[in-house]
């Protein structure tokens, strides 16, 4: 079991080139509008992980459960249905496409390079399941990964946007192990069925693309 | 658990080109009285709620039908009132089914949605575009009777709404408020805004590349309309349409602004002129 934990570390650790530290997921507008600052910012994470995070969990866990490929490109489909904002969206799918393309290559695992080669619209949440799933990974350990590897990465953006030491940054991300548990917990079940909601972030991220200056893609 | 009162409304083209509307089935409390001729050519049809609002344990359920070349706006009398709920069982509900054929148009522009205190609701819809139909749906949401004080008093408000086009969802919306567990104003949610709106244009078959300057065009009038009161956001769906959100601390300035992004959405989808429905009371 020791080989395809160290595997899960490389595939959800930061410096995995997927494009993770490029986009900010609505988080630079709501910096620029002047609605989210370092106060508030643990709060903010959680309720974010609340929402968003159970969402994506949900896909994450039930991708790594060893679905037949049909339902598993139904259930990315479902997700980009579910993403309204082109931005979260897109860079969901770019993501995504360049996780499973990195994760078949490295493993040679047929599976895999048969799901990349489809070319299909897929997304991270799922692909880092999936992919999870076929290391023998079980589904609450993925999808705890997955939302630690997605906090990390928000918490990142949030260094570049606020006055936020790497210290406190850290000291944020371990006081939100919990809420990631939380998250596993309440996404153990049929992903369409999970609600969140996050009008305000939706907002954002469709007003991120007309800021004068930005320092994350839109 | 009661059967649902049902409302089935059936718009049909017929000769010449004008729609006309069947009311096939109108169970109370639904009442639509008929037909109307909206000024931009379109029928347009009033859902009356008789009840005056939505009681604790409703279960209602509205079927709109577009025959091909169909053109339809459908509206409410006013504001959908969800009363107190008086069990936690006590859950009112709300499913709507739409079905647009080719070449059909349906407006759907109902006045905002007010879950008193105390009150639980679920409101479900689905809208099914064939390849060629339109769409332009827009709802509103207001945190309680703010004139009497009060705001997310509700126990729970669910929605669930999902729009298929040429077989393929589009967009799904699942979420629930729920302001005694879930703070409401967090920054992940509302934040410092208390009313929220959607407004969803669709045409089914249209290029991405046509949303994508659809959207550019959308988001200057959102930019003009946005302040430290009001945020508007454009975004093109995963295909065919995109959907235009708004949060705001008034609900009068957002309901105004969606008249400005339907007016702008109409002239861009059918080249009409877009009229406010005749209410009638």
């Amino acid at each position: 079991m020791m080989l395809p934990l160290l595997q899960l570390q490389q595939l959800a650790d930061s410096a995995f080139p997927i494009g993770g530290a490029a986009h900010s997921l609505g988080i630079e507008a709501l910096v620029e509008a002047g609605l989210l600052n370092t106060e508030i910012l643990a709060a903010f994470l959680q309720d974010y992980l609340r929402e968003t995070g159970t969402l994506e969990a949900a896909y994450c866990r039930a991708s790594a459960g060893g679905p037949d490929i049909h339902q598993w490109l139904s259930w990315n489909l479902e997700l980009g249905a579910r993403k309204l904002a082109r931005e979260s969206r897109d860079a969901s799918a770019a993501m995504g496409r360049r996780f499973l393309r990195l994760a078949a290559n490295m493993s040679a695992d047929e599976l895999l390079i048969a799901a990349s080669d489809l070319g299909a619209e897929v997304h991270l949440a799922a692909c880092f399941g999936f992919v999870a799933g076929s290391l023998g990974i079980d589904a609450p350990t993925a999808a705890a990964a997955y939302l630690q590897q997605s906090m990390t990465a928000l918490v990142s953006a949030c260094q570049r946007l606020l006055p936020l030491g790497q210290t406190q940054a850290h000291q944020i991300l371990w006081d939100l192990k919990p809420a990631i548990l939380c998250a596993v917990e309440r996404s153990a079940t049929d992903p369409s069925l999970v609600s969140s909601f996050t009008p305000l972030l939706d907002v954002a991220c469709a007003r991120h693309a007309t800021l004068y200056t930005r320092l994350f893609m839109s | 658990m009661t059967a649902p009162s049902s409302l089935h409304l059936s718009f049909e083209t017929v000769e010449a080109g004008s729609t006309i509307l069947r009311v096939k089935q109108q169970q109370p409390p639904w009442r639509v009285v008929r037909g109307f001729r909206a000024p931009s050519g379109e029928t347009l049809a009033h859902v009356h709620n008789l009840s005056g609002g939505i009681l604790d344990r409703d279960s209602l359920d509205v079927r709109i039908d577009l025959g091909a070349g169909a053109q339809a706006q459908v509206t409410s009398t006013g504001a959908t009132r969800i009363y107190r709920s008086r069990s936690p069982e006590g859950i009112a509900s709300q499913r709507t089914r739409v079905n647009i054929a080719a070449g059909g148009y349906l407006e759907y522009l109902p006045d905002q949605l007010i879950p008193y205190a105390g009150s639980r609701f679920e409101q479900t819809a689905r809208v099914e575009l064939e390849s060629g139909a339109s769409l332009i749906w827009w709802d509103r949401i207001a945190p309680g009777r703010e004139a009497s004080g009060e705001s997310f008093q509700f126990h729970s408000l669910a929605s669930q709404f999902e729009i298929v086009a040429c077989g393929q969802p589009i967009a799904i919306e699942r979420w629930t408020v729920t302001p005694f567990l879930e703070p409401v104003d967090s920054v992940a949610r509302l934040g410092p805004f208390r009313h929220f709106a959607s407004c969803y244009v669709c045409r089914a078959g249209d290029p991405p590349a046509y949303w994508k300057t659809f959207e550019a065009q959308l988001q200057i009038i959102a930019d003009r309309l946005s302040s430290s009161e009001i945020l508007w956001g454009v975004t093109s769906l995963r295909a065919h349409g995109l959907v235009i959100r708004g949060v705001a601390i008034n609900g009068r300035a957002l309901a105004s602004g969606l008249v400005e992004f339907w007016k702008a959405a109409k002239w861009s989808l059918c080249g009409r002129v877009a009229t406010l429905p005749r209410k009638v009371h």
